[in-house]
């Protein structure tokens, strides 16, 4: 039993994983605004928020223009349980700008959208123009409620990040011990380095898919699209392919110590090839992909003690969980080799 | 001077492996013709489907298409052509990391003239799709490089192609996934070419694509005598 504590954990780790990541609620935020253009002199917005606490009575609204200036706004009224009215003036001679939304109450802290509005008005001037900044007093900056931090555009699917970054990590530690494996058997030709080697493929391949339908769910209510043309992506479905053709390359030798060592060259190979793929090639292209090319993936926004609370484990619990596989599937071909050996042999 | 009779040696060797190679390749004169009537006919069937290609993405991507299945034509018969008994004969006599750099050495100068040749033919029938002769010196680098490339990479796939059962259809299969990254390099460094991109800008592709094509060597080198005897 002593031996077994590890699958314990990563029982208990995905368990504890799968339950926060699904129970948490995510926090506060403003998602959009009815209209995108305002007008000189009175306008009435309507903002549709996410989980927040309109009903608050301390609630208040400004408009920012920059990290000094805010616009005071008359909260009118609930519309229903996400959508506030609210009303605001700008000066006859305001300049041609755009206008940020913070949102802030005692329970909910700071909510801001970035770029709600824009002021395009052929009369407004450009040159310095003094607002007439509201004072602000806020009690709270900072959500207090217990949730996964809200950003824009990424709203709920942020939780795949529990799911979708571990499936690439276990992945790439299958594939490590599939290199190891493959170094080792062409020192040694123990047939049992080659057994590792396929055993590792077969399960990281299977990470690999479910990585890549991780990814492209999350890139439909993200990005819109199924599959974009993107390095990061080209990267994934390129190791899909290489570890296929390795699986191809086995199936298309007979002889067994041929195969081994064919399978072991070409895996060194396709090693070295994906390195430049995914760690060098991406680094010198743009990417829409959340930490490529300068999109946020874990910058101050994230780096959210709630987040590291299940992405960390959530990390540990899938290698553990791709060891596991990759263990039973290794004692699957072990106990076949002996069973064809015995009977051939 | 034991070090440097050591290298003389050697580097007879290497010289007398790249000189049979090419002995080898003039006298089965039809895997040479094969090739090239493989190149031009391709060239040519694009030319009768799109007769004058401006736009120059276009023309550049086309180049490279043909390019690409050129070299696994070419470079994917390289080991299937050996007769058993000459395979025999060298085992006895030279070294594996020889005999695989006269095969690198071989392939990459055969590439480079087939990718010349492509370049010339395809220009002739389709037009210079915008490249100028200013910047056609750059973009004859690209495709040396670019041919280079394609050698060091599909060498050592050959090799392994060549060990299946089934032969050397296995290179499409294994080479083509791992040819990407290649073909993301040299295309970023022709299409800016294209775009007319001054270049001082665009030297650092082609500088990872020759650190590329060094790894690509080594590992070759290092990995080609675990596939030469059975």
């Amino acid at each position: 039993m002593r031996h077994l504590w590890w699958k314990v954990l990563c029982g208990l780790l995905l368990a504890y994983v799968t339950v926060f990541s699904f129970i948490v609620p995510l926090g506060p935020g403003v998602i959009g605004v009815d209209q995108t253009s305002l007008s000189s002199g009175e306008n009435t917005v309507i903002i549709q928020s996410y989980n927040a606490h309109l009903e608050e009575s301390d609630l208040q609204v400004f408009l920012g223009i920059n990290d000094s200036t805010y616009l005071c706004t008359e909260v009118l009224e609930q519309v229903d349980n996400d959508k506030l009215k609210v009303r605001f003036t700008l000066p006859q001679d305001a300049p041609n700008t755009s206008f940020n939304i913070l949102m802030n109450n005692a329970k909910d802290g700071t909510m801001f959208f970035p770029n709600a509005f824009r002021y395009a008005d052929a009369a407004g001037t450009s040159g310095d123009f003094e607002w007439s900044s509201c004072p602000v007093s806020v009690v709270n900056q900072e959500n207090t409620g217990f949730s996964i931090p809200f950003q824009p555009i990424i709203y709920e699917t942020i939780r795949n990040l529990m799911f979708h970054v571990p499936m690439w990590f276990t992945m790439f530690f299958l594939m490590g011990i599939a290199l190891v494996s493959s170094l080792r058997y062409l020192s040694n030709s123990k047939t049992e380095h080659d057994l590792r080697a396929l055993a590792a493929v077969q399960v990281g391949l299977v990470f690999c898919v479910l990585g890549l339908i991780t990814g492209s769910v999350w890139a439909r209510f993200t990005w819109g699209a199924w599959w974009v043309n993107d390095p990061q992506l080209n990267g994934a479905l390129v190791t899909f392919l290489i570890y296929v053709a390795y699986i191809i390359l086995r199936n298309s030798i007979e002889d067994d110590q041929k195969r081994a060592k064919i399978a072991a060259v070409f895996n060194i190979f396709a090693f070295v090839i994906l390195f430049v793929l995914l760690m060098v090639l991406p680094r010198f292209s743009e990417s829409l992909h959340p930490g490529k090319g300068g999109n946020p993936a874990f910058n101050k926004y994230d780096l959210d003690n709630t987040l590291r609370m299940v992405f960390y484990p959530a990390v540990i619990g899938w290698i553990l969980l791709g060891y596991w596989i990759y263990q039973l599937r290794l004692r699957l071909h072990r106990i076949e080799k002996k069973f064809y050996y015995n009977e051939n042999v | 001077m034991a070090f440097v009779l050591l290298l003389c040696i050697t580097m007879k060797a290497l010289m007398y492996l790249i000189k049979h190679e090419f002995r080898m390749e003039f006298r089965q004169k039809y895997a040479i013709a094969s090739i090239l009537l493989f190149t031009v006919s391709t060239i040519y069937v694009v030319y009768q489907a799109m007769k004058k290609i401006d736009d120059s993405n276009v023309w550049n991507a086309i180049l490279w298409i043909i390019l690409l299945f050129s070299a696994f034509n070419a470079i994917g018969k390289s080991f299937s052509t050996e007769q058993r008994s000459l395979r025999m004969y060298l085992y006895t006599t030279v070294k594996p990391q020889q005999f695989v750099l006269a095969k690198l050495i071989y392939n990459s100068l055969f590439m480079v003239v087939l990718g010349l040749l492509a370049l010339g033919v395809f220009s002739l029938f389709l037009g210079d799709g915008g490249l100028g002769p200013l910047k056609l010196g750059t973009y004859i680098l690209g495709v040396v490089m670019g041919s280079v490339g394609f050698a060091c990479l599909l060498t050592l796939i050959a090799g392994i192609a060549a060990q299946t059962d089934s032969g050397s259809g296995m290179t499409a299969v294994l080479g083509l996934p791992i040819t990407i990254p290649l073909i993301l390099i040299i295309m970023r460094f022709t299409t800016q070419i294209m775009k007319g991109i001054p270049f001082e800008d665009n030297v650092q592709n082609i500088l990872y694509l020759g650190v590329l094509n060094v790894g690509l060597i080594g590992l070759t080198y290092l990995l080609f005598p675990y596939l030469w005897r059975d």
